[in-house]
């Protein structure tokens, strides 16, 4: 459940942000709720990885939907003939690595301060 | 243990978000910052438009507005302005521009300014020189100064940049232009300056024409006989603009008295090395225009049409739209940048440009009087150089400090000795200061109502020269070869001239009573099409880049036609008939000796017999007759290509090659590297082998066709493939009516009759919009191609609004 909770905290709290502030603050947005969360480390960069991506998935995915492929075809011919569900992925695994490493920090951060050391 | 964790992961961490912020740290390719640029929220995904658009209505709030405006945007993607004044009007034509094409706009304003290494790096830093030497930036600058002496001059410039940047201002990194986003940096704001530039960029386009190396190079080479046979500047079977109908006879009188001598021209020392060579103005640049009188027509109502030949871009080079007010209701189309509609019409009249191509870039060689070229000789006196410092930035390197000297004649443009034009000056028209607030004439001709409007409007345009044509309701059409144009001595500013006697200046400019002009002719059409303005018999000298082709097939057609009709205008339009062909070929095939010849020749000569010279896409004679003719020019000018490869010449024009072939009483069509003496028919049929082995791959494949060869194309501005359009499916060629010419060609083409209410048709190779990820990017390319219209959507007021399908609805207030 808390997992779960984990998850959901990354993409509400990672949708509102993204609006306002650079890409990159979903590291701090992982951090964060690693941090609050307090699991182990490969579960939270595993929470984190899944949060951002899908964060980031959906609306590029809808994005694309919405165009008919359009623009997406002209980027993928711009990126080599990177196919256009490779960028989509490509997309979802750049905010899942920033979000899972982010999460990673918060993780470890937890551990560094907590003194019993068990979750 | 923990520790190590913790750090590990925040190295990770931070090099991951660095590497993805900073891909040149990784890859010499140019990569956008990848964090960004994927992004759904701020990245390129934002810019993939949803394509169904629903009927919309906005509201946006602006505090700089007299009073409310509203935008209806019609099924094309072309926005009506409704507006209280012109003030409002023009403020929301910036506002709306911006938000479909400011990438474009900036670009197209830093590229002027030769500022584009600061984004791209050093490779640019030599194009960057060029324009700053060229001097467009400073022009620019004395044209704002020219404007501000009006007050009211400025005024719509600047309601027009405050609408630019209030749509800058309320940009979210989300909605930028994608080619922002890929290349990493943002718009600047929009400026009177900047205006001015995008002038000055037209210009260069338009006005740049200039041989003054080639053909010094080539009177010295062949001499003064030879010259004048191979390079005659009169083509006689060009149609002129205006013709001679003896309206110069007392101005020849008086202007013989005036200017009694020929230009004295110098003896160059050493013929000029090019082994740099100069960017030339692109030789498929032209455009047609003509407005037929109401006698001819089927409604008895004047029809004018237009169709500018430009390079092919994306986004499109114009941006369409109605302007509506209490006092002007026009439509057409504007350049992205700069406000007013530049081709278009309102409810009484009608106007339109072709590019006039007389040559106002003169070059005057410099006598240096010390070594490091900082002084030079006028008149006898020592004369130092002014010097203007530039700094040009350049990514990830250093500034580059640029110093241009400033002669009594105009910058120096080159200064290494490998370079053209080196040690001399350049005179160029479109570089000294303005005298008119050009954009007056525009704002003139959107409320013109009839004939004097348009010649009071018209006055004001000083440059880049077009020949401005019209026609009104009221039944006037009519043409001036319009611009301020430098009075010259005969062959003034055709070859280098001697930089140090300043009586080699340009005598002063013509007065604009006495520019040529034709107001309802008999004939019952004016028209243009880049030719030459006049016959030689006008009184005033000049020289330049004219056309011989498409002149002589809208004179011919036109003057065959009556009870024209809109559809017969867009037939003329997209006619694909060479007069070159029709006037070569001929002679060509004439000459073959088919003893020489090879059996596969025939059939290729069967098909060119019949061939009907229309340069339509899906056949063969086209290229056929292309590469023969290439091929012949290449084996007839051999004394000419012979000459050593630093030296710049051209050949003679097509028309003389052609004019050549008939006369006998030369021996040009003799290869100076052979022992046997040849005539033309040696050379039609040598050359006709050349082209069987050129094309003999493609002769066999059987599905290569004029379209292949041709290959139109429109390119992005940054030249991007995937946001490019290339092999487009078109008839025609740079010398038929419908111009296109791989990446050169009709820009617009707008068909207008001026009946009551006026009925107007338009089409250009693109879209409203200015991103790639929009339908409306390049929704009209496939009808351009196919020669087909849209009906413009001209309203006479906004309540007519209701009935007709738009795709959104905005309010301004």
């Amino acid at each position: 459940m808390k997992h779960f909770l984990q998850f959901l905290v990354i993409l509400g709290l990672g949708w509102f942000t993204q609006q306002y502030t650079p890409w990159w603050t979903l590291a701090i947005i992982g951090a964060l709720a690693a941090f609050t969360f307090h699991k182990r480390r490969w579960t939270s960069f595993l929470i984190g990885l899944l949060g951002g991506s899908i964060l980031w998935f959906i609306p590029a995915y809808l994005a694309d939907i919405e165009n008919n492929g359009l623009l997406l075809q002209k980027i993928s011919l711009l990126f080599g003939g990177l196919s256009p569900n490779m960028l989509l992925l490509l997309t979802a695994l750049i905010a899942g690595l920033t979000t899972g490493l982010g999460a990673w920090v918060g993780s470890a951060g937890r551990y560094l301060i907590s003194n019993n050391g068990t979750v | 243990m923990r520790r190590l964790s913790f750090i590990l992961a925040l190295l990770l961490t931070i090099g991951f978000v660095l590497v993805l912020e900073h891909p040149e740290w990784v890859s010499s390719q140019p990569i956008p910052r990848l964090g960004q640029f994927m992004s759904p929220f701020t990245g390129f995904w934002k810019n993939a438009t949803p394509q169904s658009y629903f009927f919309r209505k906005e509201t946006i709030q602006d505090q700089h507005l007299t009073a409310p405006v509203s935008v209806q945007t019609d099924t094309l993607d072309v926005p009506h302005i409704f507006a209280q004044n012109m003030d409002d009007a023009i403020y929301v034509q910036g506002y709306l521009t911006a938000r479909d094409r400011l990438w474009q706009m900036d670009f197209s304003a830093r590229a002027t300014e030769g500022r584009l290494a600061e984004l791209f790096g050093e490779r640019l830093i030599p194009y960057d020189t060029q324009q700053r030497r060229l001097g467009l930036s400073r022009a620019a600058h004395d044209a704002i100064a020219e404007w501000k002496k009006i007050p009211e001059n400025l005024h719509l410039v600047e309601r027009y940049c405050d609408g630019v940047n209030a749509y800058i201002d309320q940009l979210k990194q989300g909605e930028l232009p994608i080619e922002f986003k890929l290349m990493g940096y943002h718009p600047e704001p929009w400026t009177p300056y900047r205006v001015a530039l995008l002038f000055k960029a037209m210009a260069k386009t338009l006005n740049y024409g200039h041989d003054d190396i080639e053909l010094t190079n080539l009177r010295s080479v062949l001499g003064q006989k030879a010259f004048d046979l191979l390079y005659p500047e009169y083509n006689p079977l060009q149609k002129p603009v205006v013709p001679d109908q003896g309206q110069w006879d007392s101005l020849k009188v008086r202007l013989a008295a005036k200017y009694p001598n020929r230009m004295d021209t110098i003896k160059i020392d050493s013929l000029l090395t090019s082994a740099n060579p100069l960017p030339k103005q692109h030789p498929g640049i032209g455009s047609n225009n003509w407005a037929v009188a109401g006698q001819k027509t089927k409604s008895g109502k004047p029809i004018l049409c237009n169709d500018p030949h430009l390079s092919l871009t994306f986004p499109s080079i114009w941006y369409m739209l109605q302007i509506h007010t209490p006092e002007v209701n026009s439509m057409g189309v504007s350049l992205a940048g700069i406000p007013a509609i530049i081709i278009g019409f309102n409810e009484q009249v009608a106007w339109g440009v072709t590019n006039v191509g007389q040559d106002v870039m003169d070059w005057y060689r410099i006598h240096w009087t010390n070594q490091n070229h900082t002084r030079y000789l006028l008149d006898g006196e020592e004369i130092p150089v002014r010097i203007v410092r530039d700094t040009i930035l350049v990514k990830g390197k250093k500034p580059v400090i640029l110093e241009t000297k400033l002669t009594h004649w105009g910058p120096v443009v080159y200064d290494q000795d490998n370079q053209p034009y080196h040690g001399m000056a350049m005179k160029w028209l479109s570089n000294l200061p303005s005298t008119t607030f050009e954009l007056n004439a525009f704002f003139g001709l959107m409320k013109a109502k009839n004939y004097k409007d348009y010649v009071q409007a018209a006055q004001h345009f000083t440059h880049p020269a077009q020949n401005l044509i019209f026609a009104s309701n009221s039944g006037d059409i009519a043409i001036r070869v319009q611009g301020i144009f430098p009075i010259k001595k005969p062959e003034q500013g055709r070859f280098i001239q001697d930089g140090s006697q300043s009586k080699n200046d340009w005598l002063g400019f013509i007065p604009q009573d006495e520019i040529p002009q034709l107001k309802n002719p008999k004939r019952g059409f004016v028209f243009s099409a880049n030719q030459n303005s006049t016959p030689p018999s006008y009184p005033y000298y000049y020289n330049g880049g004219f056309s011989d082709y498409r002149c002589r097939s809208i004179y011919d057609q036109l003057t065959k036609m009556s009870h024209i009709t809109v559809q017969d205008m867009m037939q003329l339009q997209n006619d694909d008939y060479s007069y070159k062909a029709a006037d070569a070929l001929p002679l060509m095939l004439a000459a073959l000796d088919t003893s020489e010849l090879k059996p596969g020749a025939f059939p290729l000569i069967n098909r060119l017999q019949n061939w009907n010279y229309h340069f339509q896409k899906d056949s063969l004679e086209p290229v056929l007759f292309t590469v023969w003719f290439n091929k012949l020019k290449e084996r007839t000018w051999d004394e000419i290509t012979q000459l050593p490869d630093s030296i710049a010449v051209f050949y003679p024009e097509d028309w003389r090659t052609i004019a050549l072939m008939s006369d006998t009483t030369h021996n040009y069509f003799d290869m100076a590297f052979t022992e046997e003496i040849e005539d033309f028919s040696a050379i039609a049929t040598l050359s006709f082998g050349d082209m069987m082995e050129t094309l003999a791959e493609k002769i066999t494949r059987r599905n290569y066709h004029w379209k292949d060869y041709n290959n139109p194309s429109i390119n992005h501005l940054a030249r991007l493939t995937p946001f490019s359009r290339k092999g487009i499916n078109m008839n025609g060629q740079k010398n038929t009516i419908n111009a296109i010419h791989g990446g050169v060609g009709p820009s617009w083409r707008m068909i207008v009759e001026l009946t009551n209410p006026v009925k107007a048709y338009g089409v250009f190779p693109g879209g409203s919009s200015g991103n790639p990820g929009s339908i409306y990017y390049d929704n009209m390319v496939e009808n351009w191609a196919a020669g087909k219209y849209y009906q413009l959507l001209f309203l006479k007021n906004l309540d007519m609004t209701a009935q007709q399908a738009f795709i959104k609805t905005e309010v301004f207030e």
